[in-house]
Parts: structure tokens; C-alpha cells; sequence
């Protein structure tokens, strides 16, 4: 099927957008409540990890897009 | 679909056979049927063809049957995807690119089955399948490159002082890898599931109306066979991608 994999890939692309910034918020959630539960630090360490988590989220859908502008 | 049932009601899973061992439940459910009825297909479809060729001996074993071509586009189409995403080393990781997408494809193409059950639908059997990635692609990168597989949460040509702040959240777009692959494909196997399910109640609710919700279904039934082929796509080039950067450190 080589003659698909271009119409796939934009497919696949739009598929995967949609998760990486929620895969990012859920990873970012955990960790933060873990650590509010190890250094009783109840509202900060959630606070500042879904900040981060939204970021590293966005720094995952940037990569993506970088890598549909130029395929390597 | 009977009136009270819910459409969430495919997705319960049912012991068959009940195995207690030291208190932990392994029984055999529908679930584990349908993963056992994937892999034994997947079994039949990849040998039946190369084994009936070698019993007879006929002109026509100079031509592959039809069979034959489909199991080999099969193989020749992650063949391909290897070679592009990972470059000539990704042969070594055919076989685990391969299983995977042949599993998760054969398994949401038998939930599309009336009556059957789709393993994927469920986050746990997708997380899984992540998980195995994540660790096998993660080990990899400590067998290839050691220590220096640390360098991979540092961006190169970076300032030091952004350095504090840039490497967490590399660190946790680097864990947010097996819960989005894992959450992309359970997602939209519930949720296009669910769809048919609650469409095919309008059918019956409506009465003659019925037939506008039944000509969607026929067109959902199309889309869930793409998405069922997509999805299993998109875990195998993600797969690649992983090992891609496990091998070559950005």
C-alpha cells in the first residue's frame, strides 16, 4: 500500500494531535499528586505540575507539527 | 438492542471458564477468547498459505495465491514503514512492530463483528501493549548509549539556565508516551463502539423513521473499519518512532 501512506499519515496525524496534550495532563496529574502526597504539600506540587504538564504537552503537538512540515 | 440494555453493555467482560489460583481470578473471559481467536487467526492466515504450496506440485505453485499476496502485503507494508521512520537497523525490531500491529489491527477488525468482543476497548488490555513499548524502547536506549541516554532530556544548543525548568518537562513528555498511545486506542474504540450501539437503538425506536439511523450505521460501520485499521497503524509508526529515538538520540 505505498501509494496510501501519504493520506494515512495526514489521518494519523489528526488522530494523534488530539491525545498528546491529554497524555501530558494525565502523566503531569499523577506525578503532581504523588508528590503533594509525599511532601504534604497539598495545592503546589498539583498546581505547578499541570502548568508543566501543559506545556510539555504543547512542546509535544510543536514537535508533531514540525515533523509534518518536514518528513524527514 | 433489547429495550434496558445499555450500549455500554458490550464491553463487560464475562468469566467462561472460572480459574481461581491462590485467591488471584484468571478466569477465562470473553475478553481472552477473543485475544486467543485473534492470535490463532493471525496463525492460520500467515502459514496456511506458504504451507498448502508445498504439498502439491503443480504450474500453479509457481504463482502465490491470493493468500499468499495478502499476507506479504501485510508484511511488505511494515517492512516499508520500518525502513522509512527507523533507516536500515529498524530490521532488527520488525518482529516486535509487526506482532503489535497485527494484533491490535486483527483485534478491531473481529470487534467489528456482530456479538463479538473488542479486547481493545479496553484501557487496560491498550496499556498494556504501551507499557511493553515504553519499557522495551526505554531499556534499548540505556543498552545503546549507557549513561548518555540522559542527554536525551537535554535539548542541545540550549542556555543553562533554562535547563532547571526544560528538563522536567521533557521528562514528562517522555512519560506521557504510553498513556497517550494506550489512551488514543482504547478512546476511539469505546467511543465508536458506543456510537453504533446507541444509533442502533434509534433504529428500532423510530419505527419506519428507523431507516434514516440505519443508513448511518451502514456509513459508521465503514469509518469504524478505517479507525480500526488507523489506529493499528498509527501504534505501529509510533512504535517506530520510538525506537527511532531510542537509537538515534535526537
Amino acid at each position: 500500500m505505498p501509494d496510501k501512506q501519504p493520506k494515512m499519515q495526514g489521518l494519523s496525524f489528526a488522530y494523534r494531535i488530539s491525545t498528546e496534550l491529554l497524555g501530558a495532563l494525565i502523566v503531569s496529574v499523577i506525578i503532581g499528586l504523588l508528590i503533594d502526597k509525599m511532601f504534604d504539600s497539598k495545592p503546589i506540587g498539583l498546581i505547578t505540575l499541570i502548568i508543566m504538564g501543559f506545556f510539555a504537552g504543547l512542546l509535544n503537538i510543536y514537535r508533531l507539527i514540525r515533523r509534518i512540515e518536514n518528513p524527514k | 438492542m433489547a429495550k434496558g440494555e445499555s450500549p455500554l453493555k458490550q464491553f463487560e467482560i464475562q468469566p467462561i471458564i472460572d480459574i481461581n489460583l491462590f485467591g488471584l481470578d484468571i478466569s477465562f473471559t470473553n475478553s481472552a477468547l477473543w485475544m486467543t481467536v485473534t492470535t490463532a487467526f493471525i496463525l492460520i492466515f500467515f502459514t496456511a498459505p506458504f504451507l498448502k504450496s508445498k504439498k502439491t506440485n503443480s504450474v500453479s505453485d509457481l504463482y502465490p495465491s491470493r493468500m499468499q499476496v495478502a499476507a506479504e502485503l501485510g508484511f511488505s507494508f511494515i517492512n516499508s514503514l520500518l525502513n522509512d521512520t527507523v533507516g536500515k537497523e529498524g530490521k532488527k525490531y520488525f518482529s516486535l512492530v509487526f506482532t503489535l500491529f497485527m494484533f491490535i489491527l486483527f483485534g478491531n477488525l473481529f470487534g467489528m463483528i456482530p456479538y463479538s468482543f473488542t479486547f481493545t476497548s479496553h484501557i487496560i488490555v491498550t496499556l498494556a501493549l504501551a507499557m511493553g513499548v515504553f519499557i522495551f524502547v526505554t531499556v534499548l536506549g540505556f543498552v545503546k548509549h549507557g549513561v548518555k541516554f540522559f542527554s536525551f532530556f537535554v535539548i542541545p544548543g540550549l542556555p543553562i539556565y533554562m535547563l532547571p525548568l526544560l528538563i522536567p518537562i521533557e521528562i514528562i513528555s517522555y512519560l506521557s508516551r504510553p498513556i497517550s498511545l494506550s489512551v488514543r486506542l482504547f478512546a476511539n474504540m469505546l467511543a465508536g463502539h458506543t456510537l453504533l450501539k446507541v444509533f442502533a437503538g434509534f433504529v428500532s425506536a423510530l419505527g419506519i423513521y428507523g431507516i434514516l439511523p440505519l443508513v448511518f450505521i451502514i456509513a459508521l460501520t465503514g469509518l469504524e473499519i478505517l479507525i480500526a485499521f488507523l489506529q493499528a497503524y498509527v501504534f505501529a509508526i509510533l512504535t517506530c518512532l520510538y525506537i527511532n529515538d531510542a537509537l538515534h538520540l535526537h
